[in-house]
Parts: C-alpha cells; sequence; structure tokens
C-alpha cells in the first residue's frame, strides 16, 4: 500500500526531521547532491520520500551493524558551517570520528595516473601537513590521493578520505588497506552515498566539492586537463573561502595542464611545502640552516646543484625532470648519449632510487638532495633526511592546529 | 604362392620396420589384412584393386592374405600401398622372388595407378638404411628426400606401370639426380633494422648463448621483423642437425615435392590460438607440433599473453629438456624441441602503455591482470627482456647504418666457440651449479649485482639470470673475465615489472 504523494507504507504524520533525512538518505535512486539542493530551496525532507524509502528503524539498525553514523545539520559535529545558502550536502555518512571543521583540513589532490615524482610529492605534502597538525582530506582512489593519505599517516597524522560511493563498498579495491590504516589512526571514511551505494561516475562530480567544502585549502597536486582534480579545485575557489595552492609544472606537462590553467586563471601557485604552510598561515621560526632558503628554492632542482651525479646521469634525469614516462630510445635521442652510456646511467640512477624502469619506460621518482639546500632533500622528496629532521636537528617548527587557532583568536 | 619385402611404419619421428607378406591361396576370392592395420591401411584394398585394372594388370580372384609384422605394431597411413602392390605382382608369379630380396618400398596408389607422395619418407630411408637394404622404392615425389640419406640406393616410381615394368626388367625406375644446390642464405638482414639499439643488441646476446627472448612493445615497433632477423645470426645448420629437422618436416608431411634436406633453420610462428596438440605435438596419431618443427631454429610466440595458460605451460618441458614425449593410449612418442624461443607481448592490453603518441586507456586493475597472465613458468626460462620501441619517421630517417647480419653473425660464432671450448655448452642452457663455476664475475661487477639484488628486487633466479646473460656478453666481447660493464649491460636487459613497485605499495 503506498500512501499519499508516494509517500513509503509506514510514514504517520509525526515523523521526527531526522528520521525523514535517516530515510531519504538510504532512499536509493536520486543523486545526493540533487536531494540536498532540493532540500535547500526549503521542501520539506518527508515530501521528498518515496513509495520505496526504507523505514528509519531498519536504516538506523543497518549503519548501526555497518558500524557507520549519519551526520545531518544541526548535529553537534556537523563538520559544515551551519545552515549556508548552497550547502555541500544534506547529510554525510561516516565511518569514524566526525571529519573536523573545515578550518583544522587541507584537501590534497591529484589524478590517479600522476607521475612517480607528482606522486611523491603528494606523500611528502601528506606528511608535511599532518607533521604541522592538519587533517588531510582528499578522494579514496589510487595515485595522488592514496599518496597523500599514506604520507599523512607515516607521519602520524588523522585524514579523511571521501568516497563516491556507499562506505561498505570496497572500492577501488586496492586501497581497502590504506581505508583500514586510515580508521586505526583515528581518520575518517566519509560519503554522502548510502551503504550499498555503487561507485557511479556522476557521485564523483559532487564529491570533490564535498572535498573542497570539507577543507580550508586545496593543494592540487596534479591536474590534467578536463581532470576531477581541476574542479576539486574550481569547487574551492568559488566558495570564496578556500584558498586554491597549486604546483606548477611545465607547459608540456600533461599532468600539469590543469595546475598551470588553474596558476593563470588566479590560484597561488606553491613550489614547496614551505610555501605551503606559509600560505596556511603558519609562522615559520627558526633561522634556515645555513642562511639557504627554507626547504625548497627553485634553484635548489637545478641539474646544476645535482652533486654525485656524473655528466650521463644528470643528462637522463635532466630529461626525465618533468615526470614523464620515456622509453630508452627515446631518452638515447633527447640526450644524444651513446646506448652503452646511457644503460649504464640508467642502471647507476635506478640503483641509487632515482628512476624506475618499468616494460613502459624511465620515470624519475625522487630528485638527488640538492648542494644548496644542505642535508635536506629537494622540495618534494620524502627522503630520509627530512624525517630525521624531527629528531631535533635545525629545521622551523611548524604550529599544531591548537596554536594556530589560538593565533587566528 | 608367398611374397616378402619390407616397409617402414612411422611412429613419432622414427620408422620401425615393418615386413609385408603378401599370401596368394586358395579360397573364395578376398583380401584379408592382418597386423594392426589403421582405416587407411584396410582401404589399400580397394585402392589397390581399382590401380591394378586401370594398369592392365589382372586381379587374382583368389583368397589373398596379407599380413604386416610385427603383428602388434599399429600402422597408420597410405605408404603401404606400394609395397603390398609390390608383393602381390610378385606373389602372383609375374616376378621373380628373388627380385625381392633385400626390396623397401612405400608410396600411396592413386585409383589410376599413379604413385603418390606419402609422408615419412626420410624417416622411412633411415630405418631402411639401419635394416641394410638392398634398394628402397618411394614415390617419384619423395624422391629427392630419400636421397638424403647416404649409402642407400634409392629409386623413385612414378606409377605402378613402370613398377611393374621394372620388377620384371623391361624398364627402369627414376634415379636420383646429383644433390640439390646449397642454399640461398636468408633475406632477411639485420641491416633492414635502423635504430632499436637495445633489441638489436639483445638478439646478438640471445644468439650468442642460446638465451630465449621477449620483447615487448606497442603494435608496429617492429617485434616481429627483429624475430626474424634471428635465425640468420646463428651458427649454420651441421649435417646430423639439418637431417632431423628434415625428418621432422618429413614425419609432418611438410616436405614439398622435391624438397632436399633443409639447410636453413627454421622460424615458426605459430598463431596465438593455437591448441598444446598443435603446438606440442599430439593427436590420436601423434604427429610434430610447432615446438618440434623450430627444432634447431626458432620458435616466436608473437602476443605471447593471448597463448591459452595450457599452452604455455606444456611449453616447460621442450624448454628444459629440449624433446617433448605425447604420450598416447598405444603409443608414447618423443620429438626433437630444441629452440630458440622468441615471444612478443604488447606492453599493456591496449597496446599503448609508454607510447608517446597514443594514450595508455587500461586502468591499474588491467595492468596488474594482464602482468599476471605473462607471470609463470614460461617467464623463468626466459633470459632476456628488451622494450622495442616505435620511432618516428625522423628517428627512422635519421638512424644511422645499421650492422647487417653478417658481422653480427661473426661475433656469436666466437662468443658460441668460447663457450663450446670452456663448457660444452651455450651459456643459456647453463645450469645453477655450472653458473656458479663458469659465470665467476670480478668483484666490483658482484657489488653491482649484490646492489641490483638489494634496490632493484632481483630474485634468486634474476640473479642467475643476469649472471648467465653476462657470461654471453662477455664472451661476447672475447673477455674471460665478467667485468662490471658486462653486468651492467645484462641488468638492463632483466624482467621489468608492468608497472612500478611504488604503486603496487600506493594502490
Amino acid at each position: 500500500m503506498t500512501g499519499a504523494d508516494g509517500r513509503p507504507p509506514w510514514w504517520t504524520p509525526g515523523l521526527g526531521e531526522r528520521d525523514a533525512l535517516l530515510a531519504l538518505a538510504a532512499t536509493p535512486g536520486p543523486l545526493p547532491a540533487t536531494v540536498a539542493t532540493r532540500l535547500a530551496e526549503g521542501r520539506e525532507p518527508s515530501s521528498l520520500l518515496r513509495a520505496h524509502s526504507p523505514e528509519p528503524a531498519a536504516v538506523a539498525a543497518q549503519l548501526d551493524t555497518l558500524g557507520l553514523r549519519l551526520l545531518v545539520p544541526g548535529d553537534e559535529d556537523w563538520p559544515f558551517v551551519a545552515s549556508p545558502s548552497d550547502p555541500p550536502c544534506a547529510w554525510l555518512f561516516v565511518a569514524g570520528p566526525a571529519p573536523p571543521q573545515a578550518a583544522a583540513s587541507v584537501a590534497v589532490v591529484g589524478g590517479r595516473r600522476a607521475s612517480p615524482l607528482r606522486r611523491a610529492a603528494a606523500r611528502s605534502i601528506g606528511a608535511g601537513l599532518a607533521r604541522a597538525g592538519w587533517c588531510v582530506v582528499s578522494g579514496g582512489a589510487v595515485g595522488v590521493d592514496a599518496a597523500a593519505h599514506a604520507g599523512a599517516l607515516d607521519a602520524g597524522g588523522t585524514t579523511v578520505v571521501v568516497l563516491g560511493c556507499g562506505l561498505d563498498v570496497p572500492y577501488p579495491r586496492a586501497n581497502i588497506g590504506l581505508f583500514a590504516r586510515v580508521r586505526a589512526s583515528g581518520g575518517t571514511l566519509a560519503s554522502e552515498h548510502p551503504p550499498g551505494g555503487q561507485p557511479r561516475a556522476a557521485n564523483f562530480l559532487p564529491r570533490n566539492r564535498l572535498i573542497a567544502a570539507l577543507s580550508a585549502a586545496v593543494v592540487v597536486v596534479e591536474a590534467a586537463e578536463d581532470s576531477g582534480s581541476l574542479s576539486t579545485a574550481r569547487a574551492a575557489g568559488s566558495r570564496g573561502a578556500g584558498r586554491v595552492l597549486v604546483l606548477p609544472g611545465a607547459p608540456w606537462d600533461p599532468g600539469a595542464a590543469g595546475c598551470n590553467q588553474l596558476i593563470r586563471d588566479g590560484a597561488t601557485l606553491v613550489r614547496s611545502l614551505t610555501d605551503i604552510l606559509e600560505e596556511l598561515g603558519a609562522t615559520v621560526t627558526g633561522a634556515p640552516p645555513n642562511g639557504a632558503p627554507v626547504n625548497g628554492a627553485p634553484a635548489d632542482g637545478a641539474p646544476a646543484a645535482w652533486p654525485g651525479l656524473d655528466g650521463p646521469a644528470r643528462a637522463v634525469l635532466t630529461a626525465l625532470i618533468d615526470g614523464q614516462l620515456l622509453t630508452p630510445g627515446r631518452l638515447a635521442t633527447v640526450t644524444g648519449l651513446p646506448p652503452a652510456t646511457l644503460d649504464g646511467a640508467l642502471l647507476d640512477l635506478e640503483l641509487t632510487g632515482l628512476i624506475r624502469r618499468t616494460t613502459a619506460g624511465v620515470q624519475a621518482i625522487r630528485l638527488p638532495a640538492a648542494q644548496t639546500a644542505g642535508p635536506r632533500g629537494p622540495p618534494w622528496a620524502d627522503s630520509p633526511s627530512e624525517a630525521d629532521a624531527q629528531g631535533g636537528s635545525p629545521r622551523p617548527r611548524s604550529l599544531g592546529v591548537a596554536d594556530r587557532l589560538s593565533q587566528d583568536a | 604362392m608367398l611374397a616378402r619385402l619390407a616397409t617402414a611404419a612411422l611412429v613419432g619421428l622414427t620408422a620401425h620396420p615393418v615386413g609385408v607378406e603378401v599370401d596368394i591361396g586358395r579360397g573364395l576370392p578376398a583380401v584379408t589384412v592382418v597386423g594392426l592395420g589403421g582405416t587407411a591401411v584396410l582401404e589399400a584394398r580397394d585402392r589397390l584393386r581399382a590401380a591394378f585394372g586401370n594398369t592392365g594388370y589382372e586381379w587374382p580372384d583368389r583368397r589373398i592374405t596379407v599380413s604386416l609384422p610385427p603383428a602388434d605394431l599399429p600402422k597408420q597411413g597410405s605408404g603401404f600401398d606400394l609395397p603390398i602392390a609390390i608383393g602381390l605382382l610378385a606373389a602372383a608369379g609375374s616376378v621373380p622372388p628373388t627380385a625381392l630380396e633385400g626390396l623397401w618400398a612405400i608410396g600411396e596408389l592413386g585409383l589410376g595407378g599413379d604413385v603418390r607422395a606419402v609422408k615419412g619418407v626420410l624417416p622411412a630411408a633411415l630405418a631402411a638404411r639401419r635394416a641394410g637394404a638392398r634398394l628402397l622404392v618411394v614415390p617419384q615425389a619423395n624422391l629427392v628426400e630419400a636421397a638424403l640419406v647416404p649409402g642407400l640406393p634409392v629409386a623413385g616410381a612414378a606409377s605402378l606401370g613402370q613398377v611393374g615394368e621394372w620388377l620384371v626388367g623391361r624398364a627402369d625406375l627414376g634415379r636420383p639426380g646429383p644433390p640439390p644446390d646449397p642454399p640461398i642464405p636468408p633475406a632477411e638482414d639485420l641491416a633492414d633494422i635502423r635504430g632499436q639499439h637495445q633489441a638489436r643488441r639483445a638478439l646478438e646476446i640471445a644468439a650468442a648463448g642460446a638465451h630465449n627472448l621477449l620483447f615487448t612493445g606497442p603494435p608496429g615497433a617492429g617485434k616481429t621483423m627483429l624475430a626474424r632477423r634471428l635465425p640468420g645470426l646463428l651458427p649454420p645448420l651441421e649435417q646430423d642437425e639439418a637431417l632431423e629437422v628434415t625428418q621432422v618436416f618429413s614425419a609432418a608431411g611438410l616436405l614439398g615435392p622435391d624438397a632436399g634436406l633443409i639447410r636453413v633453420r627454421p622460424f615458426r610462428a605459430p598463431h596465438h590460438a593455437i591448441s598444446v596438440a598443435g603446438l606440442v605435438g599430439g593427436g590420436q596419431v601423434p604427429r610434430p607440433g610447432e615446438v618440434s618443427l623450430a627444432n634447431h631454429g626458432v620458435l616466436f610466440l608473437d602476443e605471447l599473453p593471448e597463448f591459452s595458460r595450457a599452452a604455455c605451460e606444456a611449453l616447460r618441458q621442450p624448454l628444459e629438456e629440449g624433446e617433448v614425449t605425447v604420450s598416447r593410449a598405444m603409443t608414447s612418442v618423443r620429438f626433437p624441441a630444441s629452440f630458440a624461443l622468441i615471444a612478443a607481448a604488447n606492453p599493456c592490453p591496449c597496446g599503448h602503455l609508454g607510447d608517446s603518441r597514443f594514450a595508455c586507456r587500461c586502468s591499474l586493475y588491467d595492468l596488474h591482470r594482464y602482468a599476471s597472465r605473462l607471470s609463470g613458468p614460461l617467464l623463468d626460462r626466459i633470459d632476456l627482456y628488451v622494450q622495442a620501441e616505435r620511432l618516428t619517421a625522423d628517428e627512422l630517417t635519421r638512424a644511422p647504418d645499421a650492422e647487417p647480419t653478417a658481422g653480427v653473425r661473426a661475433r656469436v660464432l666466437a662468443a658460441r666457440a668460447l663457450q663450446r671450448s670452456r663448457q660444452g655448452a651455450e651459456n643459456g642452457r647453463l645450469s645453477s651449479a655450472d653458473v656458479a663455476v663458469h659465470c665467476q664475475v670480478t668483484s666490483p661487477a658482484r657489488r653491482i649485482l649484490m646492489a641490483a639484488v638489494d634496490r632493484l628486487g632481483l630474485s634468486a633466479r634474476g640473479f642467475h639470470r643476469a649472471l648467465r646473460v653476462a657470461r654471453t656478453v662477455a664472451d661476447l666481447a672475447g673477455s674471460d673475465r665478467i667485468e662490471e660493464h658486462h653486468v651492467k649491460e645484462a641488468l638492463s636487459l632483466r624482467h621489468l615489472p608492468i608497472i612500478g613497485d611504488r604503486e603496487a605499495e600506493l594502490v
């Protein structure tokens, strides 16, 4: 039996708003973002229920079984500002604690097929942000998303993974281990999709909006043309509050096409973790070692500053500096090295862990430590020296969340 | 009256001597063939009767019994027609029985009395020589093939009539002419391939050390073209090798009419849809498969991941033992299968991974799955891994002239001579124990290998592979010791992952 207005059979006039939202959130069919827009227009939640909407008690029981919670506006730990004109979502399913307020989080975004160098950058930025006390927000995809989470977790931080499917849907399969790690270290999995919701392409643009809304700033590590990371950055920009911090790239680097476009459109160019932390308002204290720029000036990446590399190795690494994948034959053309010399240089670079060879070709995975930066690694390298720095070597101390909040006040 | 002569039955590659006894006795007109003859053997009765009629011979309307001893050996094929016909002519009394002393014959009869080519003539000729045959009569079209066996008198028959006339001494059979001209060298020369330095070099190493090789590269990179150049780099076939190759082709029925000794190393490129039986041999009457046709030559498996898992598994025995055993309910036969394996694979399911002009459309999941299809026991037997690349038109025109096959082959032959004098086998066939003895490296070279184990995740198997390849590289350079740069070159030809470890760690 179906009630009036297509209401479900269990509907009664005395239904509370939270129960109505619970049923609505678990209703399969409409895109949560569409429902959120309707609600923002002033529609009653119960008027949007459908004949097949599940009973609130059943939904609550299911969430309990799965260890999930539903957050709705008005909840104490609702992470978004109360009743904005354009709400990022109408509800949020979470596994773990509620995501922190946007002011305490930074999103790190980029593509699934970002080059190893950019993934390494994401990892290192994730770690740096975590050490500085920020919560890292990102999607759950392989590539930059996974690298950012892994970096933050390595540094002992917490992260928020925003998914485009139900929280009980293991997607992508490859990241199940990472998700478990996120939960184990006190992080959160969040999604506006009910349990069992499948990862459809249409889910991901609203998901990106959610990532932007959950963070004070979006760091774009990689963005190809027309990519999802670009949409996240634009969502942050359009909300007005979020900062968009972008790693630049060479004009011919496909992984930087979106990045460079964002910079041209007015986003902030960042070259290093220091740049990012500065932009985020943390005060850098302590003198940089040897008076050199802290943790990365542009010169750090210049080939001339790579000690310990011989000429051929330097030529090879220079050819690979944009992170692109080059076949040995193309490398021979670009560097002009004779084949035997090139083979030797490739093997040397591989053994020092700077490049990686696959059947597809050669790619840089790390840049060598630069002379000007003293013992520290290059701007993005997640090098051991960075980890040592935690243990008391001269290094600017970044402020934690508590310090920063008290400063803001 | 009884007539006796001999023929041969093919079992696998070897022919077994088989007697042919024909008796014409009293009784109701009938023909009985005893001695485990297959369908084609039993059908000989009908072919013979028609051939006799059409040649103008009278068919003996009496009780004819044909026995093919040994009675417990199954016999297949149509090669028994001619010896039975000769036996009939003799038993009917039109031929003196002494004419059949030490006579061997093999051949199929047409209804018009013509003698048709059969397969397995070369193995039969070898069996005849072993048995001390006085003369082997074969179909005229197989005469050149039969004449390959030195020391065995052979004659070619074109028709039943000719054979009948010869038996009574009124005509002669065809006699073998002078041996055919030496073969022309293969037209495929390494000079045709510009650029592709690493792939050319890998071919040279593969030829020198008998290493198996896998080319990875996008469609159009020239993987097939490269593989076709390998036979030309290998040393010329020795006489006994050539005979073995020809024997396999004869048993498979692939020798053309008037084909002489095969002197060029075979190059076999079976399609990836091939069945296991087609690849390693089989069938109710076991026939040699592609691995045996590639014996002493090159087996090229294009699109390796598309071959069925069963087919790849079946390659294990031939790759390890150089021969293959086909077991059937009635028989178990061994075929030689000692070949150089060259395989080719696209880098990814769509073929464009690493291609600068087309974006690869495969997901990481696709790549992982593809990589797992490639892995397995087959890869364990491949020492060399090379990326073939598609060159741009500009790179093609700018590439310097490539070294022709002749120059490379000279180095290959020298390196093979070194290996023979040192260890009596090619480096690619060295066991782990032999590697420890013959592949001593200098200490800087060892340091590089250990670093590769540490940092590049080189496995124990990969370590041995690198040592074997480095040994060949050193042999090509005429160096007794394996130096640092030899090891470096070997490591640059190692098995690379389809995607990097870091993805494996981050995904």
